[in-house]
C-alpha cells in the first residue's frame, strides 16, 4: 500500500532473514512428509537398502517362459495348474524381492498356450492365504486354485490352439536371462532345479515397469479379513463417520446449550452453568479413562463406534468458546426479532446460526482435528478389528508382521489426506477462526 | 425465507432424538451403576434363544469363545471344522466363537472386559506365569470339582499341569506348550565358515560364532538380543545357564529374591559383553520381539532364540524351512541350559451362571479332545507346518505328524524337551525391576552388573517381595 | 437485558430444552466417572468384586513411597522442562518471521500448515522410521556430517530429546495464531516506534513480541497441560523405556490401570494429575478472563 514507503535501515536484513528462516523451517518439516511419500512407494527390498535412497527403484516385471513340447496332457485344468505353481510357489520362494508383476507364459511348439499374469499387490494380498508354508505339491495346489480363481489373484487365459508370438514375447523368448540381472538369474536357478512342475523352463525376463509404482496402496486396501471383510476402508469408514458425527454433537449440543447459557437464562444461572461446563476443561481424560471405561462397558457400548463417540459429546471448550461468540453477538437484533415475535428456535437457526459462522467453522475444524487424530480413547474402547479407527490400526500395522515399512508408509499417507483436503480448502474459513479464538484465548 | 421452517423441523427431529438418546442411556446407567449387571442380563439373553428355538428339547445354552480364527490363519479351515464337529456333537451348546485381540494388549483387553462383564465364557490364552494372580483376582473358575470327573483328567502331563494347580485347586485346562531354543540360519552360518549343523555348545563358542556372524558391511549381526519390556524372560535362561534363578519359591510360599546372587550377577555380565564388548547384536537394543524377528527372517542376524511353535511364522516371514535350525541353548558356566517352557490354559469364568460355565468345559473337554488335537496336528502336518512336537497331553504324540518337516528340526525340538523348567516365580510381578537392570546394563556401557541387580533387588524385596511374604502369612 | 417478565417462563422452557442434553452428556462423561475415579481410588479396587477392599489413603502412601511414581514424576518434570525449552518458543518465532513477508504470504501459511495434517499417530510412526538405526533417515544424514551414529529411542541418555525433536519443527495452526495475534496489533504503535528511530529488529523486541505476551501467557499455559498429558509419544515410540527414561504419570495410569489391573492405583495417579492440571487450567482460565476484560 505504502509503496513508497522510505527503506530503513535494517529492513533488508530482517526481511533476508524472514525469508531464510521461514523458508528453512518449512523445508525441514517438510522432509519428513516427503519421506513418508517416498518410502511409501518402495518395494519391502529397497526400504531396507543402505543408505536409504530418496527415489524408489522402479518395479520389476518379470517373465517366466515355460516349454510343454512333448508333454501329452493338454486340459486347460492342467494348465492353470501349472502356472499356478509357477506363479505362487516361485514368488513365495522369493517373497521379498522387488517383483512388480509376475507372467507366466507357457510354450508348446513354438506357439503360446498359455498366459497367467499376477500383479504384486495381489500377490500379497493372497499370499497369506494360498501359500502360507512352502509345502510345494500338486496337492497343494488343487486345494488353493479354486481360491485363486475365486479372489481373482491371478488372471489366466488358455489358448487351446495356442497363437504365435508377439514381437515382444518372442525377444523374452529370444533374449532369456540377461547377464546383469541378478533376480531373474536367481529365478532361473531356482525354477531349473524346482521339481513341482511338468514343464521345462525356456527363459526368465524382467523389465521395469511403471504400471506397478503404487502397488503399496492397493496392497493396503486389499489386505483385509476374508470373512469379516475388514480393511483399511473400514477403518477409514469408522475414523469418518466417528469424526463426523462428534463433529454434529458438538455443534449441536455445544451451540445449543450455549446459547441458551448466554441469551436465555438468567445472569447468575448462566455463570454457574458455565462453570459446570467450561470446569470439565480441567478433568484431563486420562483421569477418568478407566471409570469412563466402565461407564460405556455398562452402556453396552464397549466395541462400538457409538462408544467411541459419545463420551466426545461433553467438550467444555466448545462450550467455552461458543459462550464466549454468543455473548459478543449484538443483543438488540436479537431482541428486535423477538418483539416481532419470532421464537428462540427461530432466532437461534435463523439469525444466531448465520452470524455464528466463524465460531462453527471453527470448532468444526477443531473438533476434526481432535478426533480424527484421537488413539488412546479408541485403543481402550475398540478392541475389535470392525471398529478401529484409522490411528488404531495403524497403530497395529507397525507391529504386523506381514506388513512391512513400505506398506505402513503408504498407509500413513492416506490418513494425512483427510486433513490435508481440509487444510487447503478452508485455509481462509480455520484463519478467520484461529484468528478470533487467538484474540479470545 | 420460506424453504426454512421445513430445516428447521428436521433439525429439531435430530436434536430430539439425540436428547431423547442421552437421557435414556443415562437412566440406564444410573440403574445400573452397582456393577453387578451380568446377571441379570444374561439370564435375558438365555430366555430369550430358549423360546426362539422351542423347537430344540434341551434349553439352549449360548456360550461366547474367544478362539475365532484370524482370516489369515494358516489353521482357519481346521478351526472351522472342529467348530462345526462340536454343533454338530452338542446342538444345544451354541458357541459364539470370537476373535481373540492380537498383539500385545489381549492381556489387558481380557482383563478389561472381565471387568465390565462381558468377559468370554472360557478363555484358552491363560499364560503360566499369569496363573496364579489371575486366579487371586477372580478370572478364572476353581476347577477342582470338575477335575474330579473329568475322564481325561489323567492325561495330561504333570508339567502342563504345574502353574495352573495353585494352593492344591486346579484353575486351568492345559491348552498348549512349547520350549524355547536356539534358532539359527544356516545359509548365514555357511556364509560365515560355520557347520551348519553344529550350534554352538556353550557361552564361549556362542560368542564365537556370533562374532563372526558380524558383519557391519552387510548391516548383519550374530544374535538378535531381548532388551525390550520382556527382557527377563530371555535373560532368565541365562541365569539358568550359570546355574541359579531369579527367585526361590520357599516351603511356605514365600519368595526370596535372588536378583544379585552370583548366577544372575554372571548371566548380565555376559548380556553386557554381548552388546559391548563383543559387539555381536543388534543396533536398536531394546527393539521390540517382532523386530527382532524381522531382522531374523530377513537375513539380517545369524541367531535368535525362538519357541518351538514359532515356525510357522518363519516360514510366513519367509525363509525356507530347510534353511533353519534349532537346537538347545549354549550351556553356561554350570554346564547345564535347561529348556523354559511355557503355554496357555483354558480357563472358565467364574462370573456367568453355572450352566454356562458347564457348557464352556463341555466346550474346552471337546477341544482339548485327543481327536480334536490329533485332527488339528493332522492338518499342520499336510500344510507343512511343524505341529508343536509338547503336546500337554500324554495320549498325544506330536512327532508322528510331522512328515513334512526336515527331520533334524524334529529331533532338535525333541532334544530342548528333554530338560524343561518353568519360568521364575513371581515373574508377572517382579519382571519390570529385573528388565530395568538389564536394560540399564544394556545401555551403559559403565553400568556394573552387580550395582544394578543390587539395587532392583533392594526395590523389588520393598515393594513387593515384602507385601507379598507378609500377605502369604497372613 | 431488558426481558419482559411475561415471557420469562415460556424462554425457560426452551432454556431447559436446549441445555438438557449438554448437562446429561456433561454428567455422565466428565463429573460421574471423576467422582468414580476419587472413590476408585480409595480401594484396593477388585474388578471382579467392585470395589474391593478399602484402603483408605493407602494408594496414595504406596505411591509416594514407590520408585516408579517418582521417577515417573520426575520424567513428566523433565519432559515438560525440554518441550518448553526446546519447542514451545518455535512458533512464536515463526510467526514473528512469517509477520515480515509480505509477497506469498499465504502460501507459507498454507506450507507451515501442511505438516499438521498427519495425525499424530502417524507422525509418530513416520518419526520412528526415521529413528530407525539401521535405515532410518536421520542417522544417515547425521554421517554426513561425521556425527553420530545414535540409538535415538533405545539410549535412556537421548531418548527423551528424541521424543522431543519432533515438535521442535513447530509450525501447525499455533503459527496461525500467534500470526493473527500479531495482525492485530495496532499499525499505529509500530509506526509510533518507527517514528522514535527503532530499526526493524528492534522494533519486533520492543513493540511487537510485547504484543504477544498474553497469548504467549494463555498458550503457555495450555501448552503445559498438554505436555503433561502427552501420552502418545512415548507410548508409541519408546513404550516407556528404556530403563523407564520415558515413563511419564500417563504412561503408569496406563500401565497400572491395564497391564497391573490395579485400578485403584491408576485412580490414585490419575487424580493427582487432575490436580495438578486443574491449577493450571485455573490460572490459564484466569489470565483469558483478564485479558476479555
Amino acid at each position: 500500500m505504502k509503496s513508497n514507503r522510505i527503506r530503513e535501515k535494517g529492513a533488508g536484513s530482517l526481511k533476508l532473514a524472514a525469508y531464510i528462516i521461514t523458508i528453512l523451517f518449512i523445508a525441514v518439516s517438510l522432509i519428513p512428509m516427503a519421506w513418508m511419500l517416498s518410502s511409501s512407494l518402495k518395494d519391502g527390498k529397497s526400504i531396507y537398502s543402505l543408505p536409504p535412497k530418496w527415489i524408489p527403484s522402479l518395479p520389476q516385471a518379470v517373465s517366466i517362459i515355460i516349454d510343454y513340447s512333448g508333454t501329452t496332457a493338454t486340459d486347460e485344468q492342467f494348465y492353470e495348474r501349472e502356472a499356478a505353481k509357477a506363479t505362487w510357489y516361485t514368488w513365495k520362494k522369493f517373497q521379498n524381492e522387488a517383483i512388480g508383476e509376475l507372467k507366466v507364459i507357457g510354450m508348446k511348439d513354438d506357439r503360446k498356450i498359455f498366459e497367467a499374469t499376477t500383479p504384486s499387490y495381489l500377490f500379497t494380498a493372497g499370499r497369506p492365504e494360498i501359500v502360507p508354508a512352502q509345502v510345494f505339491t500338486d496337492e497343494m495346489i488343487k486345494v488353493k486354485l479354486p481360491i485363486i480363481r475365486a479372489k481373482g489373484y491371478t488372471e489366466f487365459k488358455t489358448y487351446a490352439d495356442g497363437v504365435d508370438l508377439d514381437g515382444a514375447e518372442t525377444q523374452n523368448l529370444r533374449e532369456g536371462i540377461m547377464a546383469d540381472q541378478n533376480l531373474s538369474t536367481q529365478l532361473g536357478e531356482y525354477l531349473d532345479t524346482a521339481n513341482f512342475m511338468q514343464g521345462s523352463l525356456l527363459a526368465v525376463h524382467q523389465v521395469g515397469s511403471w504400471a506397478h509404482f503404487f502397488d503399496n496402496y492397493k496392497v493396503i486396501f486389499k489386505t483385509k479379513g476374508l470373512d469379516s471383510g475388514v480393511g483399511l476402508q473400514t477403518y477409514i469408514g469408522n475414523s469418518i463417520f466417528v469424526t463426523v458425527v462428534t463433529i454434529v454433537l458438538h455443534i449441536l449440543i455445544g451451540g445449543t446449550a450455549s446459547y441458551a447459557l448466554s441469551r436465555l437464562v438468567s445472569k447468575k444461572w448462566g455463570a454457574g452453568l458455565t462453570m459446570f461446563f467450561v470446569a470439565t476443561i480441567m478433568i484431563p481424560e486420562f483421569a477418568v479413562l478407566v471409570p469412563l471405561y466402565l461407564t460405556i462397558e455398562q452402556m453396552g457400548l464397549v466395541d462400538t463406534l457409538w462408544g467411541i463417540i459419545l463420551p466426545h459429546s461433553a467438550w467444555g471448550i466448545a462450550i467455552f468458546l461458543f459462550k464466549g461468540f454468543f455473548d459478543q453477538l449484538p443483543g438488540e437484533l436479537l431482541q428486535a426479532a423477538r418483539i416481532d415475535g419470532a421464537s428462540e428456535y427461530r432466532i437461534y437457526f435463523t439469525m444466531v446460526i448465520p452470524l455464528s459462522i466463524p465460531i462453527f467453522t471453527t470448532i468444526g475444524v477443531m473438533s476434526f482435528m481432535a478426533t480424527w487424530n484421537e488413539f488412546l480413547w479408541p485403543l481402550v474402547v475398540g478392541r475389535k478389528e470392525e471398529v478401529w479407527t484409522l490411528t488404531v490400526a495403524i497403530n497395529s500395522f507397525t507391529s504386523n508382521q506381514s506388513m512391512g515399512p513400505h506398506i505402513v508408509m503408504s498407509t500413513l499417507a492416506i490418513a494425512t489426506i483427510p486433513l490435508l483436503l481440509v487444510f487447503i480448502s478452508c485455509q481462509k474459513l480455520i484463519e478467520r477462526g484461529v484468528a478470533w479464538t487467538g484474540v479470545k484465548g | 425465507m420460506h424453504g426454512k421452517p421445513r430445516v428447521l423441523t428436521k433439525r429439531f427431529g435430530i436434536i430430539i432424538v439425540m436428547a431423547i438418546m442421552l437421557i435414556m442411556t443415562a437412566c440406564s446407567q444410573g440403574g445400573n451403576s452397582n456393577g453387578g449387571t451380568a446377571a441379570p442380563e444374561q439370564s435375558e439373553k438365555a430366555t430369550e434363544s430358549t423360546t426362539n428355538e422351542s423347537a430344540v428339547k434341551q434349553e439352549t445354552i449360548e456360550i461366547t469363545v474367544w478362539d475365532k480364527a484370524k482370516p489369515d490363519d494358516i489353521l482357519k479351515p481346521v478351526y472351522d471344522e472342529i467348530f462345526a464337529e462340536f454343533e454338530e456333537k452338542y446342538p444345544h451348546i451354541k458357541v459364539k466363537h470370537e476373535v481373540q485381540p492380537a498383539g500385545n494388549n489381549d492381556r489387558e483387553v481380557f482383563v478389561t472386559s472381565m471387568a465390565g462383564g462381558n468377559g468370554p465364557d472360557a478363555y484358552a490364552s491363560a499364560y503360566f506365569p499369569i496363573m496364579s494372580d489371575w486366579a487371586k483376582q477372580g478370572f478364572a473358575l476353581d476347577l477342582t470339582s470338575f477335575w474330579e470327573t473329568y475322564a481325561d483328567k489323567d492325561q495330561y502331563l504333570p508339567s502342563a499341569m504345574a502353574a495352573g494347580t495353585i494352593d492344591g485347586k486346579i484353575y486351568g485346562i492345559p491348552n498348549n506348550m512349547y520350549t524355547m531354543g536356539l534358532l539359527y540360519n544356516k545359509k548365514l552360518f555357511q556364509e560365515a565358515g560355520l557347520d551348519p549343523n553344529k550350534a554352538p555348545a556353550n557361552w564361549d563358542e556362542f560368542v564365537d560364532y556370533a562374532k563372526k556372524l558380524t558383519i557391519p558391511d552387510k548391516n548383519q549381526y550374530g544374535y538378535a538380543l531381548l532388551g525390550m519390556d520382556w527382557a527377563d524372560w530371555w535373560f532368565e535362561y541365562y541365569v539358568w545357564q550359570a546355574g541359579g534363578d531369579l527367585t526361590t519359591k520357599n516351603e511356605d510360599g514365600s519368595v526370596t529374591l535372588d536378583f544379585s546372587k552370583q548366577p544372575a550377577v554372571t548371566a548380565l555380565q555376559f548380556y553386557k559383553d554381548l552388546k559391548w564388548k563383543h559387539k555381536v547384536v543388534q543396533k536398536n537394543i531394546v527393539q521390540d520381539i517382532g523386530d527382532n524377528q524381522k531382522d531374523f527372517f530377513l537375513g539380517r542376524v545369524g541367531m535368535i532364540l525362538s519357541a518351538s511353535d514359532w515356525f510357522a511364522g518363519v516360514v510366513q516371514g519367509g525363509m525356507d524351512l530347510n534353511d533353519i535350525g534349532f537346537a538347545p541353548y549354549p550351556v553356561g558356566p554350570a554346564g547345564v541350559a535347561p529348556s523354559q517352557t511355557g503355554g496357555q490354559y483354558w480357563i472358565v469364568n467364574p462370573k456367568v451362571p453355572k450352566e454356562r460355565q458347564d457348557a464352556a468345559l463341555t466346550y474346552v473337554a471337546f477341544r482339548n479332545s485327543k481327536e480334536s488335537l490329533e485332527k488339528m496336528l493332522k492338518f499342520q502336518s499336510e500344510n507343512g507346518i511343524l505341529p508343536n512336537l509338547l503336546s500337554v497331553r500324554k495320549d498325544v504324540d506330536a512327532s508322528q505328524f510331522s512328515s513334512n518337516v526336515p527331520a533334524d528340526l524334529v529331533s532338535s525340538v525333541t532334544k530342548t524337551a528333554e530338560n524343561v523348567q518353568l519360568e521364575y516365580f513371581l515373574k508377572e510381578r517382579l519382571g519390570s525391576y529385573v528388565v530395568k537392570a538389564i536394560q540399564k546394563v544394556l545401555t551403559d556401557e559403565n553400568a556394573d552388573p552387580l550395582t544394578e541387580l543390587t539395587a532392583a533387588e533392594k526395590l523389588a524385596q520393598k515393594e513387593v517381595a515384602d507385601p507379598y511374604n507378609k500377605e502369604i502369612k497372613e | 437485558m431488558l426481558k419482559p417478565p411475561r415471557k420469562r417462563r415460556k424462554l425457560n422452557w426452551i432454556a431447559i430444552f436446549f441445555l438438557t442434553p449438554a448437562i446429561v452428556a456433561f454428567l455422565m462423561f466428565k463429573y460421574i466417572p471423576l467422582l468414580r475415579a476419587v472413590y476408585m481410588s480409595f480401594f484396593d479396587y477388585s474388578l471382579m468384586n467392585p470395589p474391593g477392599n478399602f484402603l483408605g489413603l493407602g494408594n496414595y502412601v504406596l505411591l509416594f513411597k514407590s520408585s516408579v511414581f517418582w521417577t515417573a514424576f520426575g520424567n513428566t518434570l523433565a519432559f515438560s522442562a525440554l518441550y518448553i525449552g526446546l519447542t514451545f518458543w518455535v512458533p512464536i518465532v515463526q510467526a514473528l518471521f512469517l509477520n515480515e513477508i509480505h509477497r506469498n504470504n499465504s502460501l507459507f501459511r498454507v506450507l507451515y500448515l501442511l505438516p499438521a495434517a498427519v495425525p499424530a499417530v502417524a507422525g509418530l510412526v513416520l518419526w520412528k522410521w526415521i529413528y530407525n538405526p539401521d535405515y532410518g533417515l536421520l542417522n544417515e544424514w547425521l554421517a554426513l556430517v561425521g556425527l553420530g551414529p545414535y540409538n535415538w529411542l533405545s539410549d535412556p541418555a537421548i531418548a527423551k530429546l528424541a521424543i522431543v525433536i519432533p515438535s521442535m519443527l513447530g509450525g501447525g495452526i499455533n503459527v496461525l495464531i500467534y500470526y493473527s495475534a500479531l495482525r492485530s496489533i495496532p499499525e499505529e504503535t509500530v509506526e509510533a516506534a518507527k517514528i522514535d528511530g527503532a530499526n526493524p529488529w528492534q522494533r519486533i523486541l520492543s513493540v511487537i513480541f510485547p504484543g504477544l505476551r498474553f497469548i504467549i501467557g494463555i498458550q503457555f499455559v495450555a501448552f503445559i497441560a498438554a505436555v503433561f498429558l502427552s501420552f502418545e509419544p512415548m507410548y508409541i515410540m519408546t513404550g516407556g523405556g528404556p530403563v523407564d527414561s520415558t515413563r511419564v504419570l500417563t504412561m503408569l495410569v496406563f500401565d497400572y490401570a491395564f497391564q497391573s489391573y490395579r485400578f485403584g492405583l491408576a485412580g490414585a495417579i490419575s487424580l493427582i494429575m487432575f490436580v495438578l492440571i486443574a491449577a493450571i487450567t485455573m490460572v490459564q482460565l484466569r489470565l483469558s478472563k483478564d485479558q476479555t476484560q
